[in-house]
């Protein structure tokens, strides 16, 4: 949803986010939004600017949000406040399930298909009876079965997936989610959670009275749910609810992921992340079906829905990349993409710096020395590599890790003992270069550059480019296979200026794409093929860029007083500049919106096709009544009928049970954190059982309940000092306003340790020890869990030992486990040991309160 | 250490992690990965056109990704494909063996 779609939200649920304060342009929407009468929850550990701005502040210990989340959804079904015309015609609640579905409320906390020795699951038990259901092209797919055991996706050519309307079938979605959810009891919430049953109910009754077809509900949420083992489960959780509630492709309803930096969405979009080529193609693989592009189409495009497309998608991007080298005989240059074989994601590599696997590596806009996870360990893998080259605008702890680290500092490693070359190149600043940023709304917004960078400060594009320049005539004249993508490699952006900097502008005509015949821009992805003849570096971005001289994200054309609400002039957003994904969605089954008041996209029988406030997110002519015609085996689009908003799906359906496609189960399940100081009250299975482990020396993990470490950890960021902190740290006007790091204590805690205010305290974990004044607060609150109190404590994560304002690395404390789908690290849930007092070091610290 | 050594270790490395099987732990395929990485540096660390190096390299670069695959897999972990792996670093071990100064 658009960020300023939120005002027109009757209530607003913010969850894993200090959304004021860590989001404050976007938080003005929600403002608003109360200022015309909505409800405005902030559901979290601590009390915050966030909390102190809502109508409801809803305490949880942190980790427990698929326990508080799991209890509205049986608050919502066992009281049937659930839009049932929404939710019958438009999601998946009526679908029947394979009958070996196991569900953890029969096998003691994990579902069927588990396999305890590989710690992972298959997900034949969880499909729709009969057929074999692709994922949404993710990076997160899983082989199901294999194609020579009829596990391909032809089934869902063949008619719709079985369902049961009267919802009678035992293995109907909507049963086996009444049974999945029977625990999540008001009580049961408040022994997990800590959050009081009334508060609760509270939060419950809140967001059901703003559903139907009158009203709406947002969520808004940050990494306070996606830092996780569970992460992408508790965002799961999050979306049934909306699904339940009718509260997707609707004004005012959705579920908004608040990004953390300017363009965190971009670079998932045209992605730094490993296992996705850009705009959410899956990356090959060794060991999937990926051996021709053929048969990497054939095994990952799904038979039905708006994916279909995907070998247009594909081969118009490797004409993008690879030019007059992609051709037909060739698989249109498809064997010059590196094939994966395991995650590679940011954990794996800080581990494979340890082993000597890695020799190298580069650093573009992070500080991984205080932002990633178990700190020490960064250190210690960088210290083992031959080279690293950092690029930011002023000193980072990563750059001079050899000379100031931590481990430096504490004697256990000596300058002259690391052998990493370091290389710190400055970089220019935002203002200083001219790109895009994307943002959390999909907004593509183009920026110019202001003013020259100083020195030999360069962006980010300049030295990508010049690299792919240098690597292109290095291996210019290699006869090895392995070279051959990048002398295949497009790579002839115009430079402009005594600094050769190239032209971010012809980079996104790029993306945009073209006609290879004769370099037309393309307006719109409907018009990319799949034979050769269009080129694009990105099919979601299609349309940024329509015509020569035509730069939509330059566009800053905001609607008039009473016009649309979209803002459809101001830049653009992807697809098709398309405000709310799933916007069929806010009419009915005949076309017409639910209500009025909620109305965005409709059906337009006079001119036979959709309309409306946004461009809808649908087949612009396919009529409402239109039925797939199953006898002719129908594929792509046409398998999906005119009710059928969710057409990234397969069936076209919201996906209140997940058959294919997720790692830990079709059905978000409460499980306690990885290191957690309680045991799991609903299951015997302590912790998600495919979560990512990789213990090791110096990344130990806390048993639970381990007394050694009996307090909740979290961290976060503030409002003063951005990300890693050295962009606001050496920056006098933000560093006063946070002087110091610091620790958040309840009251309760400082009196039983013997904590002053400001006084020094002591944090530890297997990983590590760190040192901070404690501000004892009220902000921090007890938690009551079954018949013991939980003490939480929050430290921001923002503090390194540059810039005018230092403390210790909170991250320090933190260890190496990751999300089963997304590998994310988890920094809001561990546990700690805390102490008064400081930290013996070289320098001889006072051991005083 | 001499190469055969090195190529040696690495497999008892990797027939440790074919033998155990580990679930969630990074110790052993951490040393099975230590170990390789012991011989690609001592091949990396030949002349260029050293026929050893050229012919070798790849192989156990190759092997190297097979390994990764298992201490940090998508999925399931592919036991077959070690297996498979672990039979090339074992060819690799008997070609430098037989080598008559066991340097390859």
């Amino acid at each position: 949803m658009a960020l300023w779609d939120l005002e027109n939200a009757d209530c607003i649920v913010v969850m894993g986010s200090n959304m004021a304060e860590n989001h404050p342009v976007g938080f003005r929407f929600v403002v608003e939004a109360q200022r015309r009468g909505a409800t405005v929850i902030h559901v979290d550990p601590r009390f915050t600017r966030t909390s102190a701005l809502a109508n409801i502040h809803a305490p949880i210990r942190s980790g427990t949000d698929i326990a508080f989340l799991g209890g509205i959804i049986h608050h919502i079904l066992e009281n049937d406040l659930w839009f049932r015309d929404f939710v019958l015609a438009y999601t998946n609640i009526a679908n029947i399930i394979e009958n070996g579905y196991q569900d953890p409320e029969e096998t003691g906390g994990v579902f069927s298909g588990f396999n305890a020795d590989t710690g992972s699951y298959k997900q034949d038990t969880w499909q729709y009876k009969g057929k074999i259901v692709p994922s949404s092209i993710s990076e997160h797919r899983v082989p199901t079965r294999d194609k020579a055991k009829g596990g391909d996706f032809e089934a869902m050519t063949e008619g719709p997936p079985p369902t049961d309307p009267t919802l009678q079938n035992p293995n109907c979605v909507y049963q086996i989610m009444r049974r999945h959810y029977a625990r999540y009891t008001p009580e049961m919430v408040e022994r997990v959670t800590g959050c009081s049953r009334d508060t609760f109910l509270a939060v419950a009754n809140a967001l059901t009275r703003n559903a139907g077809r009158e009203r709406t509900g947002a969520f808004c949420y940050a990494v306070g749910w996606t830092h996780h083992t569970v992460g992408v489960q508790i965002i799961r959780a999050a979306a049934i609810i909306q699904g339940l509630l009718g509260n997707i492709g609707r004004p005012g309803g959705g579920i908004l992921a608040l990004r953390g930096h300017a363009s965190i969405q971009g670079s998932t979009d045209i992605p730094t992340l490993y296992n996705m080529l850009p705009t959410y193609l899956p990356q090959p693989n060794v060991f999937n079906e990926h051996g021709t592009l053929q048969s990497y189409l054939d095994s990952e495009t799904p038979t039905t829905g708006w994916w279909a497309n995907m070998p247009k998608y594909v081969v118009s991007l490797l004409k993008a990349w690879y030019g007059e080298s992609a051709r037909r005989d060739n698989e249109w240059g498809y064997q010059f993409i590196p094939k994966l074989t395991g995650d590679a994601s940011q954990l794996p590599m800080t581990l494979s710096m340890l082993d000597g696997v890695m020799k190298g590596q580069f650093i573009l806009g992070q500080n991984p020395v205080v932002g990633a996870v178990n700190s020490d360990l960064v250190e210690r893998g960088m210290a083992k590599l031959d080279w690293l080259v950092v690029r930011d605008f002023a000193m980072t702890e990563t750059a001079n890790f050899w000379q100031k680290g931590r481990l430096v500092q504490r004697g256990e490693l000596r300058p002259d003992d690391i052998g990493t070359e370091v290389f710190f190149l400055p970089s220019s600043l935002a203002g200083e270069k001219e790109g895009t940023v994307t943002n959390t709304s999909r907004l593509v917004q183009w920026h110019d550059a202001v003013l020259e960078p100083p020195g030999d400060s360069r962006s980010d594009l300049w030295f990508i480019y010049h690299l792919g320049k240098r690597l292109k005539q290095l291996y210019a004249d290699s006869s090895e296979p392995r070279d051959a993508g990048i002398q295949a490699l497009t790579w002839t952006y115009p430079e402009r200026g005594k600094r050769a900097e190239p032209d971010a502008e012809a980079v996104l005509r790029e993306i945009n794409g073209y006609t290879v015949a004769d370099r037309k821009q393309i307006p719109s992805y409907l018009q990319l093929k799949d034979d050769g003849s269009t080129a694009c570096g990105g099919w979601m971005y299609c349309g940024v860029y329509p015509a020569d001289g035509r730069n939509l994200a330059r566009s800053r054309i905001p609607d008039a007083t009473g016009g649309p609400g979209s803002h459809a002039g101001w830049a653009f957003s992807w697809p098709s500049n398309r405000r709310t994904l799933y916007n069929r969605a806010s009419a009915d089954l005949d076309g017409k919106p639910w209500s009025e008041r909620k109305k965005m996209v409709w059906w337009d029988e006079a001119a036979g096709s959709w309309t409306g406030n946004d461009v809808p997110d649908f087949v612009a002519s396919k009529r409402p009544d239109y039925r797939p015609d199953w006898p002719t085996h129908p594929h792509g689009m046409d398998a999906l009928g005119g009710d059928d908003p969710f057409i990234m799906e397969a069936d076209g359906k919201c996906q209140l049970f997940v058959p294919s496609g997720l790692k830990d189960g079709p059905l978000p399940t409460h499980y306690e954190p990885v290191e957690s100081p309680v045991r799991n009250a609903m299951y015997d299975q302590q912790f998600n059982p495919a979560a990512k482990l990789w213990t090791r020396p110096g990344n130990e993990l806390h048993a639970p309940e381990d007394p050694r470490f009996p307090y909740v950890f979290t961290t976060y960021r503030l409002t003063e000092l951005h990300c890693g902190g050295v962009i606001s740290r050496v920056t006098p006007h933000t560093a006063e306003l946070q002087p110091e790091a610091f620790v958040e204590i309840s009251p309760e805690l400082a009196r039983e340790l013997g904590i002053r205010h400001l006084g020094w305290t002591v944090l530890s974990t297997l990983r590590g020890d760190i040192e901070a004044r404690a501000m004892v607060t009220e902000r921090m609150r007890p938690f009551r869990i079954g018949d013991r109190t939980v003490h939480q404590v929050g430290m921001p994560w923002v503090f390194g030992w540059e810039g005018y304002t230092s403390g210790d690395i909170a991250n320090v404390l933190l260890a190496i486990t990751g999300d089963a789908n997304t590998s994310i690290h988890s920094t809001k849930a561990v546990t700690c040991a805390l102490r008064p007092g400081r930290l013996a070091g070289p320098g001889g610290a006072t051991h005083a309160a | 250490m001499l190469l055969d050594t090195q190529a040696n270790d690495a497999l008892a490395a990797v027939d440790r992690a074919l033998a155990e099987k580990p679930h969630k732990e990074g110790h052993t395929f951490s040393a099975a990965a230590q170990s390789l990485c012991v011989v690609r540096d001592s091949l990396s660390a030949r002349e260029k056109d050293d026929p050893l190096r050229r012919h070798w390299l790849g192989h156990i670069n190759a092997v190297i990704s097979v390994i990764l695959a298992g201490h940090f897999p998508l999925g399931s972990v592919p036991w077959d494909e070690i297996a498979k792996a672990r039979d090339w670093l074992a060819d690799f071990a008997a070609a430098v063996s037989a080598t008559p100064d066991r340097k390859g």
